[in-house]
């Protein structure tokens, strides 16, 4: 399953320095990918470059930018096309947590501003200005393939992470919005991790284990998601097996959401 | 096509609708990556051609099964054969399935019809999986003791109404996915396939008949060509292999976008 189905090809991952960008990255560049990864904290970016590098002798870009402003963005993308003949897989992965616990009508204003800019309006930028050029590419059957990141709180609503679950459904339904537009050439699909120890936790499994007692979540098969359960999806999205599949979202969270018992809070007896 | 290289050596696998279409073709991938097969069909001079076929490929162990999977002392039997046949079974595609009379809504759907088309594509696939998946739950394989695919339906995501009880069925059958799910965790993933309009056996392997289904209801698919027989089967190969391990319940639109993406069959014919 390692095939090098990404030889000449370039994969572009934004939140590329950690948890599922990371994976991301090391996935696809084993696989034969030269990548592109952007993301905010240029610290975590330099080390994540120089270790898929060391690794795998391939070609990493390092790009600085907050996805959540239009000039950078912009710019990235130019850079993007200009270090790299093509980019034909697109992950559209950037995102931040939330402040735990305020329901909507405690939120402050500024967290839902920030949260819908990064999570929603990062995402709609970078499929903006990255995804046109990748619709003219002449590979064949599909000139690319786009992944974005949403979340099982973007299905079922997590009312302790509320502008957390409504960016998320946003994202599920910006991918059926884009799949329509880059329909025949571009797939365009997302993926709905669910409880998995990365940043978003601040890598605490612990506290990622008290959210989910906290919310009486029951995941079926029994274990926390790891980001090699995340990358392995974004591997099938990735490769030639999907090519026939464009606007879903795969849940890819042990059966919570469809077979288990997702986050609530409610207190009633009847 | 042996992208996507990963062994089942030593796993067993059921097919059942083996015979055709996707059945066929997906028994003889899993060959191609060591699985020992049993292959269940009603058709039985099909079904040996492909136990032939496979049989010459490959040097793995092929047994062919005839069972109507409607009915519950066959498949009772099936089952225990199986088991004796092969040590394990890693892989149950749960898939055997009719389509019916296209066209016939669901006022003039005759009773027999009805029952025919319930008792194979739901109760035909819950009586294989009863049967089968017990013992399934108690194999030693680490991380994950087997893996259940379900063939559905997009008919089962979006009802078509020239299809009424195949499309009441194959909804049944995404239920059904989900339910045996959460009885078979943490040991087993169960999961359904939702195809869209592939050239297969079902349609004659004729792509005007499918077609003109399409013109007839409207269909758009935004990828903007017909479904194939492989473009099934790659998925079905994810669903094998541990890249899936953890997704269980789910159903998987294999339809080039109509469900989600583009306009699935309709036939209202209002104005406004």
């Amino acid at each position: 399953m390692e095939e090098r189905f990404l030889e000449g090809k370039g994969a572009l991952i934004t939140g590329g320095a950690s948890g599922f960008g990371r994976g991301f990255g090391f996935a696809y560049a084993k696989r034969g990918a030269d990548l592109i990864l952007v993301d905010i904290d240029e610290d975590k970016l330099e080390k994540t470059t120089e270790e898929i590098k060391k690794e795998t002798g391939k070609t990493v870009i390092p790009i600085k930018c907050d996805v959540s402003k239009s000039d950078e963005v912009q710019s990235m993308a130019k850079q993007a096309f200009s270090e790299l003949d093509n980019i034909f897989v697109l992950n559209n992965n950037a995102g931040i947590g939330v402040p735990y616990g305020p329901d909507l009508l405690r939120l402050k204003e500024k967290d839902w501003d920030q949260i819908f800019n990064i999570n929603l309006r990062g995402q709609w930028l970078v499929s903006k200005y990255v995804a046109k050029k990748m619709k003219k590419q002449i590979f064949e059957p599909l000139s690319g393939k786009i992944i974005h990141t949403a979340s099982i709180a973007g299905m079922i609503v997590d009312n302790k992470i509320p502008a957390y679950s409504l960016c998320k459904m946003g994202v599920i339904g910006m991918v059926r919005l884009l799949a329509q537009s880059l329909a025949p050439k571009i797939t365009v699909n997302a993926i709905s991790p669910g409880y998995h120890a990365t940043g978003i936790y601040n890598d605490s499994e612990e506290a990622m284990l008290m959210t989910m007692k906290d919310g009486h979540v029951k995941t079926p098969l029994n274990r926390i998601g790891t980001v090699k359960d995340v990358v392995q999806v974004s591997v099938f999205l990735a490769s030639p097996l999907s090519n026939f599949i464009t606007g879903s979202n795969i849940p890819v969270d042990g059966g919570i959401i469809e077979a288990g018992v997702p986050a609530y809070y409610i207190k009633t007896d009847i | 096509m042996t992208f996507f290289n990963f062994s089942l050596k030593e796993k067993g696998a059921v097919i059942t609708g083996a015979a055709s279409g996707f059945g066929k073709q997906f028994a003889l991938e899993l060959a191609r990556r060591q699985s020992d097969i049993i292959l269940v069909d009603v058709q039985e001079e099909k079904l040996e051609e492909v136990t032939q076929l496979i049989k010459k490929e490959t040097s793995q162990k092929v047994i062919p099964i005839i069972c109507d999977v409607s009915n519950s002392v066959q498949v009772e039997k099936m089952a225990k054969d199986v088991f004796n046949e092969l040590d394990n079974v890693y892989i149950l595609f749960n898939n055997a399935g009719i389509s019916p009379h296209y066209g016939l809504n669901i006022f003039r759907t005759k009773e027999a019809e009805y029952d025919q088309i319930m008792n194979i594509n739901l109760k035909g696939e819950w009586l294989i999986a009863k049967y089968i998946c017990k013992k399934m739950k108690k194999q030693k394989f680490e991380p994950i003791s087997g893996k259940v695919i379900f063939t559905s339906s997009i008919t089962g995501v979006k009802p078509n109404s020239a299809l009424p009880i195949y499309s009441i069925s194959k909804a049944g059958v995404i239920a059904m996915t989900k339910i045996f799910a959460q009885d078979l965790a943490p040991k087993l993933t169960v999961n359904s396939i939702s195809p869209g309009y592939h050239v297969t056996p079902i349609y004659n392997n004729d792509p005007d008949l499918i077609k003109n289904m399409i013109k007839e209801g409207g269909i758009k698919t935004p990828l903007n060509r017909l479904g194939t027989i492989e473009d099934v089967i790659k998925v079905l190969i994810f669903l094998a292999s541990p890249l899936s391990n953890f997704i269980t319940g789910h159903n998987f639109i294999i339809d080039g976008g109509i469900a989600e993406a583009g306009v699935p069959a309709r036939f209202i014919q209002s104005d406004i």
